[in-house]
């Protein structure tokens, strides 16, 4: 299995190369405006909150997106019959697959989490006050999201080919979009007001002040019922990926 | 150079690496804030979250830099994530047993010191309270880093190094004093055992030592049993999310956690302990005779 994470590291090399460039000015940036900030009025607080939580979503995006040149360059007969035919087996093969579409959004959601603790020890220490917003709800959530979407997706990549895989993840985000459309014509839209509504919609719902009881009950439940989904999307893979080797020879 | 001697120097270079930073940065850090820092003061309190984590990583890096220094390489990594022959068992049992020695801890000291206490739970927003609790174990999953950062370096690098140089039960005892002395520069700061108790800093620094020597043997047996340091690690987090201090937190009475904060006595420390350090005593032995046997296997 260490073989195949090898491989893929080997493969990845100029585009893990790029996402250590974005990993350094995530770390940089959020970092070195905390260093800099004056909060001498409410528009800079919401302007630095909304910086830093672009920077994360952008790194979660990166290293999610980064998966998908990876599946594409597995889906080439000689990493197939090498896995077959390997020591460590389909199920070995299918582990590092798993493994290594983990392994990004993981290392970027630690470096979002000691960026984003670093930056706010210094904004309090600056003030003498416990006020900073922390973003652990964005990049935690994120990382959840792509979990799910990832087991999901998995499952059909393996057994029906990369191209229909990305179908089914375009199935997806089109569903969350419709979502949000119909929301957004039905739904209670004030929050999306202005900047600092949506930003105080934002913090409601980290804290757990907005959706009382149940989504507090959806946050705790969320990590393990993802967890556990991933696990077995990981296990029916197991049992898809001979068909979908063959479904390559034809 | 013989082999024990080689691993008395790799764990020499492991244990400084992975204690100067706590050694060197903790001073500075209450310096800045002018106080220590677990004093609970709110301009601490991310200072010191944040420094906690990044602190837990240390022996992870000192791990790694020992191996890449001394040219070790990275046999013997404990990294495996397999759940199959049984050791899912061990997989639950990391979030069983410091959920179940918690319970334990906060009935014992319910009954010993709070009798007579008017209440001891809030009745108030009881799901809420639940939910709050519960997401610890969320939480733990997903922010698994620190954790992993202490299980790396003390189960998967120091014990196993112990073992090569020490019979299984002096290694234990080693390990946990070694655990519980890094923890020290903390717990002069006031991490765990707060800052007003008899016998301040080094009843601490003691009782430190004792809970790390019965936590270790219970996370050792875990990783022995799979081979790999996740379980250890995933125990670690829940018996540091889910202790007791954040239990009462949620589901403690104001009374009763005032009640508690005047109890701030040796023997108070010692009853929390009690629970942990009895399950600890009996992974001691199971980890002593599994050691037996291997070593009689060996000799046949």
């Amino acid at each position: 299995m260490y073989g195949f994470l090898y491989r893929y590291f080997r493969v990845m090399r100029q585009m893990l190369i790029i996402f250590g460039f974005v990993v350094l000015f995530t770390v940089f940036m959020p970092i070195f405006q905390a260093l800099v900030w004056e909060a001498e009025e409410l528009n800079n607080v919401m302007e630095h909150d909304m910086s830093c939580m672009l920077t994360y979503c952008v790194l979660m995006m990166l290293s999610y997106f980064m998966n998908d040149e990876l599946h594409k360059a597995d889906e080439k007969r000689l990493p197939v019959y090498f896995a077959v035919a390997s020591p460590a087996g389909v199920k070995g093969y299918v582990k590092s697959k798993y493994i290594r579409t983990l392994l990004l959004p993981f290392i970027a959601m630690n470096v979002c989490l000691m960026t984003d603790l670093t930056a706010a020890a210094i904004l309090d220490l600056r003030q003498d006050v416990n006020q900073a917003t922390t973003f652990m709800g964005i990049y935690t959530g994120l990382f959840m999201m792509f979990i799910l979407l990832s087991a999901i997706e998995l499952p059909f990549m393996i057994r029906f080919g990369v191209k229909k895989g990305a179908n089914v993840k375009a199935v997806i985000f089109l569903s969350i979009l419709a979502a949000a459309g119909i929301y957004f014509l039905f739904g209670d839209i004030s929050m999306f007001g202005t900047m600092e509504d949506f930003i105080q919609f934002l913090l409601d719902v980290m804290s757990g002040k907005r959706g009382g009881t149940t989504m507090l009950a959806i946050s705790a439940l969320m990590p393990i019922v993802t967890l556990a989904l991933y696990y077995l999307s990981y296990l029916l893979s197991c049992k898809l990926y001979l068909k979908g080797v063959e479904q390559l020879e034809q | 150079m013989n082999n024990k001697k080689l691993t008395v120097i790799r764990l020499v270079i492991f244990y400084t690496l992975a204690i100067l930073p706590l050694i060197i940065l903790t001073p500075i850090f209450s310096n800045l804030l002018g106080e220590p820092m677990f004093s609970g003061e709110a301009a601490a309190a991310q200072l010191t979250q944040t420094w906690g984590i990044i602190g837990m990583c240390c022996p992870a890096l000192a791990n790694v830099l020992t191996r890449v220094i001394t040219r070790e390489g990275l046999k013997d990594s404990y990294l495996k994530l397999d759940m199959k022959n049984g050791k899912w068992k061990y997989y639950l049992l990391a979030f069983g047993i410091p959920l179940f020695y918690m319970i334990i801890t906060v009935f014992l000291v319910l009954l010993v010191y709070c009798r007579d206490a008017e209440s001891w739970f809030a009745t108030d927003q009881i799901p809420t309270r639940f939910w709050t609790y519960f997401s610890q174990i969320g939480t733990t999953l997903l922010l698994f880093l620190p954790f992993f950062g202490e299980e790396f370096g003390w189960r998967a690098y120091m014990t196993p190094k112990l073992e090569q140089i020490l019979p299984m039960p002096a290694a234990l005892v080693v390990g946990g004093i070694l655990w519980g002395v890094w923890h020290a520069p903390l717990t002069v700061q006031g991490h765990n055992f707060g800052l007003d108790y008899p016998g301040f800093p080094f009843l601490g620094i003691f009782m430190m030592c004792v809970m790390c020597t019965a936590m270790g043997a219970i996370l050792t047996l875990l990783t022995k049993r799979t081979q790999s340091v996740i379980p250890a690690a995933i125990m670690h987090g829940i018996n540091n999310n889910m202790s007791f201090g954040v239990f009462l937190s949620m589901f403690g009475a104001e009374a009763l956690s005032e009640h508690l904060e005047t109890l701030n006595s040796p023997a108070t420390m010692a009853i929390m302990i009690i629970p942990e350090a009895i399950i600890g005593a009996v992974c001691f032995v199971i980890l002593c005779r599994d050691a037996k046997k291997e070593k009689a296997a060996g000799a046949a």
